[in-house]
């Protein structure tokens, strides 16, 4: 029986095969000879086998396996002892309130230092107008990639941590809110989609952890200003609505973007016309590498490659869906949602600003794009997934002894013994 | 559970927004909107491969008109621009290296690209897509977006969106060492541009016959145009499909197309004949004294034109013809002097190739070279007889309507075989009586008079042959003589040939022709013996002796041993018609409508006598003033000589077998 964890590790390697030759076949170029001193061979096996597409993938399934094998209860009660499994009703927890909010400031102050460091003198560097990434010498990353995730997983922390007094606006809600929202604006100003999208996620997580519906309700009416004052202070953002509102009545400025990748999906006319024929890469569609792969698939694919896509998210998120509901330890629970609704959305905002239906931004397709640590973190993310389906299979398995303990337990146990 | 629930809600919204993505993916595939497909172009250039254009050649294969590749300069002033704001100074440096290679001064080329960057900056300025400055923050590009809005439709209703020029020609077509050293430079901004240049061995030779073609490669001329269809040339096309940069990436299958060749043609002039033809033409004109002349060689078998030229000489004293405005109704006698007949030709000053082919284009009276056509017809309906004596009244006499006939050889009494040998006028005319003017005029028109030769040259006319209902006893005199009739040299030469073909061809009559015959397109039918072959010989004998006269007048040009092609023929002098008058003016009062002692002098001939080979035409037009005054304007005295000399040389260079006649044979 296939279990939802197989599903996934499935999905993420089909995925990222695909990204891998989709990547390879965007990335053709019109190369002569001897032109710039080193020539390219044309896009063959041997040069996706090695291409740093490949190398990512690679190091990306590595970081799945390890993520997978981690004893993640162990991890989950080591970072929150008190937690019941169930993550409902009576907790106590050692950590004193207090304590938990100052961990929490402390890891928002963490976070906003890391997203500073775009704007540092040495380390950040600017790419199109943009101050997203840090790097040094050949190795660069987007520190919100990693605010992503590293969001995801302090929320589902301070969601079990704080739980009970989630429900209260002041004691519970608006601590996190304040400190998110600093981290989600700090991206939001060089990313505005990267920030849309944490937001949003952050809220999915925040009324998985109790907050009130109304509460959270609060929080949109200045999110929705900050957004509109982003949009109107920026002249690139502004068009890239106008665009999205009429893209043919700037053909070849703002709405060339969106129209050129119309253009590359309308090409594929059902069938697609076949990997690595399609003529969108060749310089007419940008970005066909990272954030518009999804057109390059689905003119060389067709409809069928948007169907495979598509449901390759499903199926991760459907799996993602069965682990979580299966899930005993409340902060788990959490992450779990976590790392669904961000791939999830992030996939869906991706597939709608291909397809024209919404505005420009510039936001990756979870493992399929071309990125580096993008790859590798969402990979991570989903062997985590992945380790809980691992857990729960052990406790569901045919022969429970109760003599022994879960594995986590025994951990646990032993590590307190040490303690 | 309140997690899993909340979940569950964002998956199921992810999953239905994944689903309305797909099913826009299916939108955008199988019902492309419009507004999208307008966006859609082909990403494909072209890419076009000459297709040479066929050469000419005259009928032994001397190249008279072929094609290679050139190259010119242009230069593509959006790319100078850039340049020059890159790094200043990029502009004047071109131009002066550029000028330098070329051989040219720098301000000739340079004021071409300037002028050129001038206009693109005035398209510039006024497109419609100008922001003057830059708005900052998105509510500036709000309203920016309004006012653009407003100003493209404004743009819109004006359609001043003019593309910028990127294709500056510079030079012609480049010497070798020019080219080499444009390349040498390699300046950026400057580009080659490979075009097929049409080249003309045959020179002045050939250049009325050849004609010439135009900036595309067509034929505007001559045997260019008429030849065009053959010669043409199509360029193919290799279809490649682009990336952004205009690079090719690939070829789509059937997206080449093979050019087609123009088919090479062979030319029924021979260009040895044509330069003797033109050669002795020249001596005559400038012996004469005359305005010009026009030869025509033709192979009265085949009808193919072997040589024709014609030429114009500068004569000094020429006066414009007084003509008189239309309102002056006085008596004014017009002064006796030498007249421009032949109006200047000025496109043949501009290239030889443009001017007026006067053998085909311009008509003139034949005069007494008609009377051997009209004889045959008179001879054909039996109207006499060659041995009839006819009473030529001492080459004086009143036609029975009162008018005037003199004969120039004047003799009491001739038959009809001499009336021809020594164009009598009177003999002509009396005979001539004794046919009907509508049978007269039907026989004139059988030997091709009124109607075009077949050379199909462009511009070929008709002549003018006088209308039944005008053809009165007047028209019937003159026309017994050849006056009151208008011709082509080309014309002539084919009626001749009636005359001049022998065995089972004789007395019909071939079309002309340009180009040599081939299985595609075989030599003419027969369509009508105009005259039976015992009026033919018996003709010819009339001819043949007066070529004997022509011949005996040339004793120091004899070669040892006779003449080795005897020639028949005929000569004709006719005065030169006024034709019409300018708009706005009339003839001058007591005028007759021809110019006053000033005549065409012709002669048509043809050689060997026994069979002949060639028939050939001269006409000297305007011989000079001296001439006439030694009454040695006549056709036979000016064009006689001429059309010997050419017709000997001609056959010998042909290579025709010497005919001499042998003395016994000579005596009548």
């Amino acid at each position: 029986m296939l279990r939802p964890g197989h599903v996934i590790a499935l999905a993420v390697l089909a995925l990222l095969a695909l990204g891998t030759v989709m990547v390879a076949s965007a990335g053709m170029r019109v190369a002569p000879l001897g032109v710039d001193g080193y020539s390219t061979e044309g896009v063959t096996l041997n040069s996706i086998v090695l291409s740093r597409n490949s190398a990512y993938t690679a190091a990306a399934l590595v970081l799945l396996l390890i993520a997978s094998r981690l004893p993640v209860r162990a991890l989950a009660t080591l970072a929150c002892p008190a937690e019941t499994t169930t993550g409902q009703g009576e907790t106590r927890s050692w950590f004193h309130p207090a304590s938990g909010l100052a961990l929490w400031a402390g890891i928002v102050i963490a976070l906003a230092v890391l997203l500073a460091m775009v704007y540092a003198p040495v380390v950040g560097k600017t790419v199109n107008g943009s101050s997203r990434w840090v790097g040094v010498g050949s190795f660069s990353f987007q520190p919100s990639e990693v605010a992503k995730w590293a969001l995801v997983a302090a929320i589902a922390w301070y969601g079990v941590v704080r739980g009970p007094v989630l429900r209260h606006f002041f004691a519970g809600l608006l601590p996190v809110a304040i400190g998110a929202g600093l981290l989600v604006g700090l991206v939001a100003i060089e990313d505005l989609g990267t920030g849309v999208l944490m937001g949003a996620v952050v809220g999915v997580m925040l009324l998985a952890a109790g907050a009130k519906l109304w509460h959270l309700a609060l929080f949109v009416p200045p999110a929705a200003a900050a957004v509109f004052l982003l949009i109107a202070t920026s002249a690139y953002r502004a068009r890239r609505i106008l665009a999205f509102l009429d893209p043919f009545a700037y053909p070849e400025t703002h709405g060339y973007h969106m129209i050129q990748s119309m253009i590359a999906i309308a090409n594929g006319h059902g069938t697609g016309r076949g990997l690595g024929n399609g003529l969108q890469k060749f310089g007419y569609l940008p970005e066909d590498r990272t954030d518009f792969l999804f057109a390059v698939i689905c003119e060389e694919i067709g409809l069928l490659g948007a169907l495979i896509v598509a449901s390759l998210y499903a199926a991760i998120l459907l799996a993602a869906v069965r682990i979580v509901s299966r899930e005993r330890s409340a902060m788990l629970q959490l992450f779990g949602v976590g790392v669904a609704a961000t791939i999830g959305l992030q996939a869906l905002i991706n597939m709608v600003v291909v397809t024209g239906l919404g505005p420009t931004k510039g936001i990756a397709l979870p493992l399929l794009s071309a990125g580096g640590t993008g790859w590798m973190l969402t990979a991570a993310c989903l062997g985590v997934l992945i380790a809980m389906d691992r857990a729960q299979a052990h406790e569901s398995s045919p022969e429970p002894s109760p003599d022994l303990c879960d594995e986590e337990d025994t951990l646990w146990g032993q590590q307190a013994s040490v303690a | 559970m309140r997690t899993t629930g909340t979940l569950r809600f964002v998956v199921v919204l992810v999953l239905m927004g994944m689903g309305a993505v797909v099913a826009r993916v299916a939108q955008l595939q199988l019902m492309t909107p419009e507004a999208l497909v307008a966006y859609m172009p082909d990403r494909e250039s072209t890419h076009a491969v000459e297709g040479y254009r066929g050469d000419l050649s005259d009928r032994v294969g001397r190249l008279v008109a072929t094609s290679r590749m050139g190259y010119r300069v242009f230069v593509d002033p959006v790319e100078l621009d850039r340049l020059e704001s890159k790094q200043p100074g990029t502009i004047d440096e071109t131009i002066v290296k550029l000028a330098e290679a070329l051989g040219e001064p720098s301000g000739k080329i340079g004021g071409r690209i300037v002028e050129g960057l001038i206009e693109n900056h005035r398209r510039e300025s006024s497109g419609p897509l100008v922001v003057a400055t830059e708005p900052t923050g998105g509510l500036g590009v709000l309203l920016e977006a309004l006012r653009a809005r407003a100003q493209t439709e404004e743009a819109e209703a004006s359609d001043t969106g003019l593309a910028l020029r990127r294709y500056l020609v510079v030079s012609g077509v480049l010497k070798p060492h020019e080219l080499a050293a444009v390349e040498r430079l390699g300046l950026p901004g400057v580009h080659l541009e490979r075009r097929a240049v049409r080249e003309y061995p045959g020179g002045e030779l050939m250049a009325s016959i050849v004609g010439k073609v135009g900036f595309e490669q067509t034929g505007l001329l001559g045997a260019e145009r008429l030849l065009d269809r053959e010669l043409q040339a199509s360029d193919g096309r290799v279809r490649y499909v682009r990336d952004a940069w205009g690079r090719p990436l690939w070829i789509e299958r059937g997206a080449i197309q093979q050019p087609t060749h123009g088919s090479d043609v062979r030319l029924s002039i021979d260009l040895e004949v044509q330069r003797i033809a033109l050669e002795e033409l020249t001596r005559g004109v400038e012996e004469a004294d005359a305005a010009g002349g026009r030869v025509v060689v033709a192979d009265p078998l085949t009808g193919e034109i072997i040589a024709m030229a014609d030429v114009y000489r500068h004569v000094p004293d020429l006066s414009a013809y007084p003509w008189q405005p239309a309102d002056n109704r006085d008596e004014w006698p017009v002064p006796i002097r030498r007249y421009t007949t032949l109006p200047d030709d000025f496109a043949r000053l501009e290239h030889p190739a443009l001017g007026r082919s006067r053998c085909v284009e311009d008509v003139y009276e034949p005069g007494s070279t008609f009377k051997p056509i009209v004889w045959s017809l008179l001879t054909e309906a039996g109207c006499a007889v060659p041995e009839d004596k006819i009473d030529t009244e001492s080459g004086r006499w009143r036609t029975s309507y009162g008018r005037g006939i003199e004969d120039v050889t004047k003799r009491a009494e001739m038959t009809w075989l001499q009336v021809l040998e020594n164009s009598s006028n009177i003999g002509m005319v009396k005979i001539g009586e004794r046919m009907s003017g509508r049978d007269l005029r039907s026989g004139v028109l059988r030997f091709g008079f009124g109607s075009r030769t077949g050379t199909k040259l462009p511009g070929e006319a008709t002549g003018i042959v006088t209308t039944d209902k005008s053809w009165n006893k007047y028209t019937h005199t003159s026309v017994s003589f050849g006056h009151e009739i208008s011709v082509t040299p080309v014309q002539m030469v084919r009626a001749y040939c009636a005359l001049v073909r022998t065995g089972d061809l004789t007395g019909t009559m071939p079309s002309l022709r340009m180009t040599a015959p081939h299985t595609a397109d075989p030599a003419n039918a027969i369509v009508e013996r105009i005259i039976g072959g015992d009026v033919a010989a018996q003709a010819r004998l009339a001819m043949r002796e007066v070529g004997r006269k022509v011949e005996s007048r040339m004793k120091d040009e004899e070669p040892p041993g006779g003449w080795r092609y005897p020639m028949l023929g005929k000569s004709g002098t006719a005065e030169i018609p006024l034709g019409k008058a300018p708009d706005g003016f009339r003839r001058p009062r007591g005028a007759r409508g021809y110019f006053e002692d000033q005549y065409n002098s012709s002669f048509v001939a043809a050689a060997p006598a026994a069979e002949p080979r060639l028939v050939a035409i001269i006409v000297i037009d305007d011989p000079g003033p001296g001439r006439i005054r030694a009454r040695s304007h006549y056709g036979s005295a000016v064009a006689g000589p001429v059309v010997r000399r050419v017709l000997e040389r001609s056959l010998h260079y042909l290579g025709v077998p010497p005919s001499r006649e042998t003395p016994a044979l000579a005596v009548r």
